[in-house]
């Protein structure tokens, strides 16, 4: 605490992330989740899709199998092969930028999901296929990784892969010394540590954490504490927009009798 | 045989089957186009967007106006800058678009080029209304689209993202170069704050030949096998009737579509284009 007291007096003053009354920017307290919003099914074609909303924070994921592999070199004898593409569009940011197709945080976001998700999908239920999934990152204003990682578990439920449980993503950011669960880009450019988290909500087991920064040994286990407890926050929410979906598939199929 | 399978190995054959009857694969009147849904603001968090719904072609729009130092060659005009970029959902290995074609395969080029000749070159935008200061500032319209899903007529989707998203587009001063701007030009000077319009509004429609008949909007499976295709964009004001109306745009491709069949799918477009506008 106190290294990160010197830090938020010695340098320039700038906007405070979070005021005298324990407010952020945005109204949220410390340890609160921006809105979330799903529309499960979004893209009809695809086997699996889902329209992700964390604040403004908007990402789209399409899941195309499992089906035979495409190329023979991928195919594995005993589980089905994961495949993910990640690409953001030109309005994404704020500011345009070329994205090339080897962007290195989209690469980043793609290798998080690609070890994230195995951890849950029951991908020896289908040997020798392969699952496709492209995650469109439409709009992006912090928490990207962990956004793509819940977005890629409901598209994927959304293609009736079968699952062990939900993978869902948080964000904690450290800032002078206090922890704001799911920061938004402003909040994350201005923290000293940012910490992303991929959990398996039921268990509380934490499949990925990445931070990319030095942090205290007190402030990683509070900033993780936080974004564990902000996942299962948003599990709770998309677990019911799972459910809700479930239903009013299996209604207009008449498979379900009130 | 399995009609899917059917289709899937001899794709000429079953839609020759279709219209040999009249008919089409969907269930479509020869004539019929697919409803138009055209979803504005999607993306709260940027000036202006629109997604519009083709059937299963889906296509997002983003636009963002800048401000910048406008083109040497005219001081006061501004620029409308469109490009299109295919998404990793629109899935290379199930459609029909070129395997392997990246972000931006050749055909979103092909389309960006008949967007900017649509609406960069004035036919829609007045581009002078986009000049702020003459010489020293306009507006640069940066309008982006995504096709995220392609089921056949993605650049009419395109056409009616791109005029749903720039029509009503804010366009609003930075605070200081709004007091700046004053200062230079006076009381006569550009207002801080106004929207973009535009001059006409315009609804898109494909048709197709297909074995000898003119198909309307034709699905990404009709496509594959028409003889010529073209697009038109024609601009009508409400209640006018289509045959009345001004082509801004049309695209041939191949030989012998007739625009005249499309007549009352366009007017009915118009409707649920601009229906609310």
């Amino acid at each position: 605490m106190s290294a990160a007291g010197a830090r938020a007096g010695g340098g320039a003053r700038r906007t405070e992330l979070v005021s005298y009354a324990g407010l952020r920017a945005d109204g949220r307290r410390p340890h609160e989740t921006r809105s979330i919003r799903t529309r499960l099914g979004f893209l009809r074609t695809a086997d699996g899709s889902v329209l992700f909303e964390l604040g403004q924070t908007r990402i789209l994921a399409a899941v195309f199998g499992p089906c035979e592999s495409a190329r023979r070199s991928e195919q594995q004898h005993d589980r089905a092969h994961l495949h993910v593409d990640v690409s953001m569009t030109p309005f994404a940011l704020p500011e345009r930028r070329k994205h090339r197709v080897g962007d290195r945080r989209l690469a980043e976001i793609g290798l998080a999901v690609r070890r994230s998700l195995p951890q849950a999908v029951m991908s020896h239920l289908y040997p020798r296929s392969e699952v496709r999934l492209h995650l469109q990152i439409l709009t992006s204003d912090g928490g990207d990784l962990a956004a793509c990682v819940t977005a890629a578990t409901l598209a994927v439920m959304d293609a009736g892969v079968a699952m062990t449980d939900f993978v869902v993503g948080c964000t904690a950011a450290v800032v002078d010394g206090r922890v704001l669960m799911d920061p938004t880009q402003a909040e994350a450019s201005a923290a000293t540590a940012v910490i992303h988290l991929a959990v398996l909500p039921r268990s509380r087991r934490v499949v990925l954490c990445q931070v990319a920064s030095r942090i205290a040994a007190d402030e990683l286990r509070d900033a993780v504490g936080a974004a564990s407890d902000g996942a299962v926050g948003v599990f709770g929410v998309v677990k019911a927009a799972v459910h809700d979906h479930a239903v009013k598939r299996l209604s207009k199929r008449g498979l379900l009798t009130a | 045989m399995d009609p899917d399978a059917f289709a899937a190995l001899h794709p000429d054959e079953y839609v020759k089957a279709f219209c040999d009857a009249g008919a089409r694969p969907d269930g479509r009147a020869i004539d019929a186009a697919r409803p138009l849904v055209i979803e504005r603001g999607t993306l709260p968090s940027l000036p202006s967007s629109a997604l519009a719904r083709l059937g299963d072609t889906l296509v997002m729009c983003a636009v963002r106006p800048v401000l910048a130092r406008p083109a040497a060659a005219t001081p006061d005009a501004g620029i409308v800058d469109v490009s299109v970029q295919v998404s990793g959902t629109v899935d290379a290995a199930l459609s029909p678009m070129q395997p392997g074609g990246g972000r931006y395969p050749p055909s979103a080029l092909d389309w960006a080029e008949s967007l900017s000749e649509l609406f960069a070159k004035g036919a829609l935008v007045d581009l002078k209304q986009l000049c702020v200061l003459p010489g020293k500032a306009a507006w640069c319209i940066r309008c982006e689209l995504v096709v995220l899903l392609s089921d056949g007529c993605e650049l009419d989707a395109c056409v009616a993202a791109a005029a749903a998203a720039l029509h009503g587009c804010p366009l609003v001063m930075p605070p200081a170069l709004a007091s700046a701007c004053a200062h230079e030009a006076g009381a006569a000077g550009p207002s801080a704050a106004s929207s973009l319009s535009l001059k006409a509004l315009p609804v898109p429609v494909t048709t197709a030949v297909v074995f000898g008949k003119t198909l309307v909007d034709p699905s990404a499976v009709e496509a594959a096998q028409a003889s010529g295709t073209a697009l038109h964009v024609v601009a009508l004001k409400p209640g006018q009737r289509a045959g009345d109306g001004a082509v801004l745009l049309l695209r041939a491709d191949g030989p012998g579509a007739d625009a005249a069949a499309a007549d009352a799918a366009l007017e009915l477009r118009w409707g649920q284009m601009w229906g609310k506008a």
